[in-house]
C-alpha cells in the first residue's frame, strides 16, 4: 500500500485562524470582565476571585506546558507519527509570553496584607503566617519566602521562554530550509534532550511554588508529576480538537487519519491511567502512613463541602473517561475521540478546582458561576494567543523529514 | 508429488511487497478463506489486502480484566473481612484503597495471561510441525521473499484452479506442498519428560499435605538463622562480659531510673504507696467525684483490657488468648477477690506500680496520682460487688476464711499463709479453677506429669512442689509458670498441713 507523495507546501488557515482568534479574544475578554464584577459582588475582598483565578491560570499553565513536553518528546524520541500534529503543540508552547502575562495578578498578595485571614496570606499563607501552624511555617521559609518565590518565577518563565522560542524558530527554519542534512531537525533533536530535563525540573518546581504551597503544611513529592499528567492528559485532548476543528474547515484533510487518532486516544487513554495511578499513589501512602501533617490536606478534601467532589473526581476523571476511550473503535472515530475530547478539557478543570479550592475553605465549595466566567475568559485568552500564530504560520510542520512517514504510518 | 501422500497446499512465491500484497488481494476477491501470507517483516496493509476482520482478543482481555479485579476484591474481602479478621495499623478490616493495589496487579495479571494464551489458542497454536516449513524455498519466507499458500482445507480449493489464480497473481514459483502425515502426537521423549516433570510436581504438594496433618518431632527448619537468633540479650539471659553474669544491669547505686524517683525520698507513702514499712491504709489524696471519674478512664485504658470493665478478670485480652488456648496464659486476677478486696491501698498501688506475678509495672506508664486514681475507682468498684463492700466497709464479717474454731495451729497458719503468699491467686479453696488447680481435694489424688510418670500427692510430693515447682509438671501446665514468693521451711510445713486438711 503506497501513500502518495506529500506536498511540502505551507498549509495556511489565515481567515479560518484570524476569525478564532478573535472569538477568543472577545470571549476572553468579557469573561475576564464578567468574574472581575461577579468577584467584586461577592463582598470577600476579591478573595474567591483570587483562588478562582489561580485555578484558571493552572488551567492554562498545564495547557500551555503540555504543548511543551508534546513537542519535546517527538523530538526527543525521533516519533514519526505525530508529525502533521506537531506544529499544534509548538502552538500551543508558544503562548509562554500570555502565561507570563496572566501571572502577573499574583504581584497583588504577595506584596500586600490583603486576604489575610486565619489561614495566612490569600492564596499563599506562608506570606504571613500566623496561627496554629505559623511555627511549622517558619521552618520552611529559607524556600517559601518572596523574594526566592518571584526569583524562581522569574525563573521558571525564563527558561520556558528559552525552550518554547527556540523549539517554534527552528521548527519554523526547517519549514523553508532544503537543505539536505537538516540542520535545524538535528540541532532540534540534540537540545530536546535537556531541554526535557529542564522542562520536568521547571514544572515539578512550579507546580510545588504555586499549587502545593496553597497548603504550606502539606508536602507530596509527586505532586509535580499528578500536575503533569494532567499536562500531557490536556494536551493530547487539545490537539485532537484541533485537528478534528482544521479538518472540518478542510485542512490537513489527509495529513490527519484514523491512525494520528488512534495514537492521540492512545495518549488520552494512557494518561487517564497514568493520572488515577499517580493520584492512588499519592493517596494511599498518605492514608496507609496516617501521618497527621499529610492525611490534612485530604482531610480537606473529605469534609461535608467537598466529599461529594472528592468521589466524583474518581468516576469523572479515571471511570468515566477510562471506559470512554478504551475500544479501539472510539480511539479511530475522530467523531468520538473529539467528544472524549472535550470530555476530558472539562474534567480536567474538575481536578484542578480539586486541588486548589479546598485549601482556601475546607468547609465550603465556593464553586459557581464566576469560576465558570473566569475559566472560558482565560481559555478564550489562550485561544487568541493560540489562533493567532496560525494566521502567519502554517499550521503543517512541512519541512520536517519525517512527513512521509507520518502520513504512511498505520497502527498494527 | 507421489499418490500416496496427501497434499498441503499450494505455495506461491513473490519478490515485492507490491507483489504480495495484489495476490493477497486477488486471493481475498476469489473468496478463499483457509490460506495465509508469511513474509520476513510486518506488512503494513496486509490485513485488509487479507480480508481478515478485527480479531476478538480485546474482548477476552476485557472480560479477564475485569474477572481478575472483581476476584481481586472478593479475595481480600474474604480473607480480611471474613475469614480471618485481622486489624492492621489500625484500619477497618476490609479496606478498599489497601485493595486496590492488588485489585490492580491481578487486572494485569489476569488481562496478560488470558491475552497471551487465548492469542495462541485463536493461532492453533501450540503445533507440533507447519508443513511449510518441509518445503526449501521457504525458508527465506525469514529472509527476503514474500509466500503465500492456500491450503487444500479451503472450500473452494481446487488443485487446478487454485496453481492458475496464483500464477495469475504473479507468482515467481508455484510449489505444491505435501503433508508429511506425520502423527500430530507429541515425540515419546517429550511426552515421557512432562510425565517425569508432573509426576515431580507433585512432590512439594505431597510434603506440604504430609507437613499439614501430622505433628512434628523435630524443632523447625531454620531458614533466617539470623533472624531467629538474634545478637542481642533478653531479659533475665546471662552475659560474660559483666563479672556478676547479668546482661540487664541494675541501677547503678545513688542514681534514679525515672523523672520523680528522687520525690520516693521526700514522701515515700505518696509515691511507693509504703511509709515506714507499713502501707497506706487510705488514698493519701482527697477523693473527689472528678478524681474517680480519673480513675475510671484510667482504669478503663490501662486496667480493662485484661482484668475487664467490671474488675472481674474477663477483659478482651483474656477472652481472646482463652479463645486461642494459649498455652502458658496466666489469667488476669478477678481484682473482686476477697483478699484483694482486703488489701491496704498502699499495696494496691504498689501492685499497679511495680507489677506483680506477671503483671508488668505501670510506674512509667501512669501518673502517680493517676494509679492512686485507679486505686480509689477500684474501691468503689469493688464495693458494687457483695463480698468487696462487706470487706470494705464491714457491711457483713469478713470474707468466712477461718477454718473450724478447733483447727490445728499449724493448719490455722498454713490457711492464713494460703492468702498472704498469694497462692490464693492461682489456687482457689472451693474446687474452682484458676490459673491453676484448686486446693480442694487435692490431697492423696494420683498427679499425671508431662514426662509420663505418676505420684500420689502426698507430704513429700507438696513440700517438693512447694520448694521446686518444676521438678515435676503435671500435664496440661507449662513449666515455669508457678512463682514462688520467698518462704521458710516453717512456712512450708504449716502450707503443707493445710492442703492435707483439705483432702476429701
Amino acid at each position: 500500500m503506497h501513500t502518495p507523495e506529500v506536498v511540502r507546501e505551507p498549509i495556511l488557515a489565515t481567515d479560518t485562524a484570524a476569525r478564532v482568534s478573535r472569538v477568543g479574544l472577545v470571549i476572553g475578554v468579557l469573561g475576564l470582565l464578567l468574574a472581575v464584577a461577579l468577584g467584586a459582588a461577592e463582598g470577600d475582598g476579591m478573595r474567591h476571585f483570587f483562588w478562582a483565578y489561580l485555578v484558571a491560570f493552572a488551567y492554562v499553565f498545564t495547557l500551555t506546558l503540555g504543548g511543551m513536553f508534546f513537542t519535546l518528546i517527538q523530538h526527543v524520541s525521533g516519533a514519526k507519527w505525530s508529525v502533521t500534529v506537531r506544529r499544534l503543540g509548538e502552538f500551543a508552547m508558544n503562548t509562554v509570553p500570555l502565561l507570563i502575562v496572566m501571572a502577573l495578578p499574583f504581584l497583588y498578595p504577595l506584596f500586600t496584607h490583603s486576604g489575610v485571614d486565619e489561614y495566612g496570606g490569600l492564596l499563599w499563607p506562608w506570606i504571613h503566617a500566623h496561627g496554629d501552624h505559623a511555627e511549622l511555617v517558619e521552618h520552611k521559609s529559607p524556600f517559601l519566602n518572596t523574594p526566592f518565590f518571584l526569583g524562581r518565577m522569574v525563573f521558571y518563565f525564563v527558561v520556558w521562554m528559552v525552550i518554547s522560542r527556540f523549539f517554534m524558530k527552528r521548527s519554523l527554519m526547517q519549514d523553508t530550509d532544503r537543505d539536505p542534512s537538516y540542520p535545524h531537525t538535528v540541532k532540534m533533536r540534540n537540545l530536546s534532550a535537556p531541554s526535557i530535563i529542564a522542562f520536568a525540573l521547571t514544572l515539578s518546581f512550579a507546580a510545588f511554588d504555586w499549587l502545593m504551597s496553597t497548603d504550606p503544611i502539606w508536602f507530596s513529592t509527586i505532586f509535580g508529576v499528578y500536575i503533569f499528567a494532567g499536562c500531557v492528559l490536556a494536551i493530547h485532548s487539545w490537539i485532537v480538537l484541533c485537528s478534528v476543528f482544521l479538518q472540518k474547515r478542510g485542512y490537513l484533510k489527509n495529513l490527519v487519519n484514523a491512525e494520528h487518532y488512534h495514537d492521540l486516544g492512545k495518549f488520552m487513554l494512557a494518561f487517564t491511567i497514568f493520572w488515577a495511578y499517580i493520584a492512588f499513589s499519592q493517596f494511599m501512602l498518605i492514608w496507609y502512613a496516617n501521618i497527621p501533617e499529610e492525611t490534612g490536606w485530604f482531610q480537606h478534601r473529605i469534609t461535608p463541602a467537598w466529599k461529594g467532589w472528592s468521589y466524583a473526581l474518581i468516576l469523572t476523571n479515571f471511570a468515566v473517561p477510562f471506559f470512554g476511550i478504551l475500544s479501539r473503535h472510539v480511539k479511530r472515530n475522530k467523531t468520538a475521540l473529539a467528544f472524549w475530547a472535550v470530555y476530558i478539557l472539562i474534567v480536567h478543570f474538575i481536578d484542578l478546582y480539586w486541588i486548589v479550592m479546598p485549601n482556601m475553605d475546607p468547609h465550603h465549595n465556593p464553586f459557581g458561576l464566576m469560576d465558570v466566567s473566569l475559566l472560558i475568559g482565560m481559555v478564550g485568552l489562550f485561544v487568541w494567543a493560540f489562533a493567532r500564530q496560525a494566521t502567519k504560520n502554517s499550521v503543517l510542520a512541512y519541512g520536517d523529514p519525517k512527513l512521509q512517514d507520518c502520513v504512511a504510518h498505520v497502527n498494527f | 508429488m507421489s499418490d500416496n501422500k496427501k497434499q498441503f497446499g499450494v505455495l506461491a512465491e513473490y519478490e515485492t511487497v507490491d507483489e504480495i500484497m495484489s495476490a493477497a488481494a486477488k486471493v481475498r476477491d476469489a473468496g478463499y478463506t483457509k490460506w495465509d501470507c508469511y513474509t520476513p517483516m510486518p506488512v503494513h496493509g496486509l490485513d485488509d489486502a487479507m480480508g481478515i476482520k478485527q480479531t476478538k482478543l480485546p474482548w477476552f482481555t476485557l472480560c479477564a480484566g475485569l474477572t481478575g479485579g472483581s476476584l481481586g476484591v472478593l479475595m481480600q474481602w474474604w480473607m480480611n473481612a471474613v475469614d480471618y479478621p485481622f486489624i492492621t495499623s489500625g484500619k477497618p478490616d476490609w479496606s478498599l484503597p489497601a485493595n486496590i493495589p492488588i485489585v490492580f496487579e491481578l487486572t494485569i495479571l489476569f488481562s496478560a495471561l488470558t491475552t497471551f494464551f487465548t492469542m495462541w489458542i485463536l493461532n492453533n497454536l501450540p503445533r507440533w510441525y507447519n508443513p511449510l516449513s518441509r518445503v526449501e524455498r521457504f525458508a527465506r519466507a525469514t529472509d527476503d521473499r514474500f509466500f503465500l499458500a492456500i491450503e487444500t482445507g479451503d472450500p473452494l480449493f481446487d488443485a487446478a484452479a487454485t496453481e492458475s489464480l496464483l500464477r495469475e497473481t504473479g507468482a515467481h514459483a508455484i510449489e505444491s506442498v505435501e503433508d508429511p502425515d506425520e502423527s500430530p502426537e507429541p515425540p515419546t521423549w517429550l511426552k515421557h519428560s512432562l510425565m517425569i516433570a508432573g509426576t515431580g510436581l507433585l512432590i512439594p504438594l505431597m510434603v506440604i499435605a504430609y507437613a499439614r496433618y501430622n505433628t512434628q518431632e523435630a524443632p523447625r527448619v531454620h531458614l533466617v538463622p539470623d533472624m531467629d537468633f538474634q545478637e542481642k540479650y533478653k531479659a533475665q539471659n546471662p552475659s560474660p562480659l559483666f563479672e556478676d553474669g547479668r546482661a540487664a544491669r541494675t541501677q547503678v547505686a545513688g542514681t534514679f531510673a525515672l523523672e520523680d524517683d528522687h520525690l520516693v525520698l521526700e514522701d515515700p507513702g505518696y509515691y511507693t504507696g509504703k511509709a515506714g514499712g507499713e502501707y497506706l491504709n487510705e488514698v493519701p489524696i482527697e477523693i473527689t467525684r472528678e478524681f474517680l471519674e480519673r480513675g475510671r478512664q484510667r482504669f478503663m485504658i490501662n486496667c480493662a483490657p485484661c482484668h475487664g470493665y467490671d474488675g472481674a478478670g474477663n477483659g478482651t485480652v483474656n477472652q481472646r488468648a482463652q479463645s486461642l488456648q494459649t498455652a502458658g496464659w496466666i489469667p488476669p486476677s478477678n481484682l473482686h477477690q476477697a483478699y484483694i478486696a482486703a488489701q491496704p491501698k498502699g499495696q494496691v498501688f504498689e501492685s499497679i506500680t511495680m507489677g506483680i506475678r506477671n503483671m508488668s509495672g505501670y510506674k512509667s506508664a501512669i501518673t502517680t496520682e493517676d494509679r492512686w486514681a485507679i486505686v480509689a475507682y477500684l474501691e468503689a468498684l469493688q464495693g458494687t460487688q457483695e463480698g468487696g463492700a462487706r470487706q470494705l466497709w464491714g457491711a457483713a464479717p469478713a470474707v468466712d476464711e477461718g477454718g473450724p474454731v478447733d483447727e490445728d495451729p499449724l493448719v490455722a497458719k498454713g490457711r492464713e499463709l494460703h492468702t498472704s503468699k498469694t497462692c490464693i491467686a492461682c489456687h482457689s479453696l472451693d474446687g474452682t479453677k484458676l490459673v491453676s488447680g484448686s486446693f480442694l481435694g487435692l490431697a492423696g489424688t494420683e498427679r499425671k506429669f508431662t514426662d509420663g510418670t505418676t505420684a500420689i500427692a502426698d507430704e513429700a510430693y507438696l513440700r517438693e512442689s512447694i520448694k521446686n515447682p518444676n521438678a515435676k509438671v503435671v500435664e496440661g501446665y507449662a513449666p515455669g509458670l508457678m512463682v514462688i514468693p520467698p518462704i521458710t521451711d516453717e512456712e512450708t510445713d504449716a502450707l503443707v498441713a493445710f492442703i492435707m486438711s483439705l483432702k476429701q
